[in-house]
């Protein structure tokens, strides 16, 4: 393709009856004014004796010719700036994971999610810093050889593979901050007897990842999922048909749930082994929308 | 006595599972955010789609058909490079595959018939990256881009207008050839000196 100069060059060659000096102009920037050896290019560059018995203050900032403080200094803000308001997803490797389902830490016959991955006492999440979840990354694929229904909040590619190639099941999920104080540290929540929240839908640039069938977002069309499934696998060359699990496909979770069973608005006495549920239409309401 | 995956639950002295065994991991809860009222249309489990066969080449082979063999790959890295099976080999008979069409099968004959082993199968290879899941990935990538460009139509060594510029160019060159060869031949005449007038 031609640049838009040139294109205009030749688009106006076409137009014109004939060249002549009238219509033919240098490009810009191709020839500079010759400087002449008086007034600013002079050797007292402007400040000689004429001018000293005149007011001559010079351009505005300026400092008797040393670099002024505007030009010194960068507008440069702090290295972490925005720090505080950034999301974080602190990785959880595939190695991790399988360490902690060998060691029994984890129950493969469950669904593993934020409540479980917390609830094993070895992973952690801190809402106060801005952490929304689990990214599980793809260090240790190779050993990976567990079949989980793995519910996490951020997966790579190769994590995404590793999981479906034993036959296991990944959704990423998103869990908003309150959701995320909830699930990180479930039995706090539970004794602080809050109903429980809602799951909010992911925000803006977040929703994009969220539908994504490539990414297993849990927002995602289920058929558009199965074909990236075949995708993957075969780039990575495995099958997948020979060993689905009945059992672990049939684990679900509503995009507004944070625990597996338990719904939005209930609260759950632990000690009394009781769980209350809300009457009232309008309360029963705002947790179903 | 107990698991501890449920230390979230220490909460009395009698500890127990049974909290776990109760909860039920399908609840019928649904929000109007659910799979089912987002994607109407979409069954609930889908199953894969079935495999289209075509004369081309779609890209889909069966993992079944190819021979996976992982060994140690070369190169420094002292106990990990001895020790983890990271060299994927892939290899398939071509004559008997199945997943080749005829038309397709023939072209990879002819274009790589030579780098085949002796009994007829292709080998590719990859050692590429630290890691088995990666370097399967690449050799995959390997015989899929070797069967495309069996494929590809051969490329012409120049365009149509290059062509054509290079016959103009060949018939130019042979005019200015006999454009000199006269001028030189006259030259020679008038040194001769013959037929002049005295």
């Amino acid at each position: 393709r031609m640049s838009g100069v040139r294109e205009k060059a030749l688009q106006y060659l076409r137009e014109v009856p004939r060249l002549t000096h009238g219509n033919i102009r240098n490009l810009p920037g191709t020839r500079t004014p010759k400087k002449r050896g008086y007034g600013q290019n002079g050797k007292e560059r402007g400040w000689g004796a004429s001018a000293r018995q005149k007011l001559h203050f010079g351009p505005l900032g300026y400092e008797s010719g040393s670099t002024p403080i505007q030009r010194k200094t960068a507008f440069e803000r702090s290295y972490n700036y925005g720090i505080h308001s950034v999301r974080q997803f602190p990785p959880l490797s595939l190695y991790q994971l399988q360490l902690a389902i060998d060691t029994n830490r984890l129950d493969v016959t469950k669904p593993i999610d934020m409540a479980a991955l917390c609830g094993t006492g070895v992973f952690f999440l801190d809402p106060s810093k801005n952490q929304f979840g689990f990214n599980l990354s793809s260090d240790g694929m190779d050993l990976f050889k567990a079949k989980v229904h793995l519910e996490v909040q951020w997966a790579d590619e190769q994590a995404i593979a590793a999981v479906e190639r034993n036959g296991g099941k990944i959704t990423t999920s998103y869990y908003d901050i309150h959701s995320v104080i909830a699930a990180s540290d479930a039995f706090k929540f539970l004794k602080s007897g809050q109903p429980i929240p809602r799951r909010l839908t992911p925000p803006g640039n977040l929703l994009e990842y969220y539908i994504n069938p490539a990414n297993r977002g849990y927002l995602a069309d289920p058929v558009m999922v199965e074909k990236e499934k075949e995708v993957l696998a075969q780039k990575y060359g495995y099958s997948i048909s020979d060993k689905l699990d009945d059992r672990l496909l049939s684990f679900k979770k509503d995009p507004r749930q944070i625990f597996y069973g338990l719904e939005p608005g209930w609260i759950v006495s632990v000690q009394d082994k009781t769980i209350y549920k809300p009457k009232e239409a309008d309360v029963k309401q705002i947790y179903t929308t | 006595m107990l698991i501890r995956g449920i230390r979230c639950l220490q909460l009395t002295e009698q500890c127990s599972r049974n909290y776990l065994t109760l909860t039920r991991f399908s609840s019928a809860y649904k929000s109007p955010l659910s799979l089912d009222k987002l994607y109407p249309a979409s069954p609930g489990n889908a199953k894969p789609g079935t495999k289209d066969v075509s004369s081309e080449f779609s890209g889909q082979i069966p993992m079944n058909e190819l021979t996976k063999t992982y060994s140690c790959s070369s190169g420094p890295g002292g106990q990990n490079v001895n020790k983890v099976a990271t060299k994927v080999d892939l290899r398939f008979h071509v004559e008997s595959a199945s997943w080749l069409s005829p038309g397709v099968k023939a072209k990879v004959l002819e274009k790589y018939g030579s780098e085949l082993t002796k009994d007829g199968w292709m080998v590719v290879k990859s050692d590429r990256t630290r890691s088995q899941t990666l370097n399967q990935a690449d050799a995959l990538e390997k015989l899929r881009t070797a069967i495309r460009s069996a494929l590809a139509a051969p490329k012409p060594k120049f365009t149509a207008e290059e062509e054509e510029r290079i016959r103009k160019g060949k018939l130019k060159a042979a005019r200015e050839r006999l454009h000199y060869k006269r001028i030189r031949s006259d030259v020679k005449a008038q040194r001769s000196g013959r037929d002049q007038m005295l």
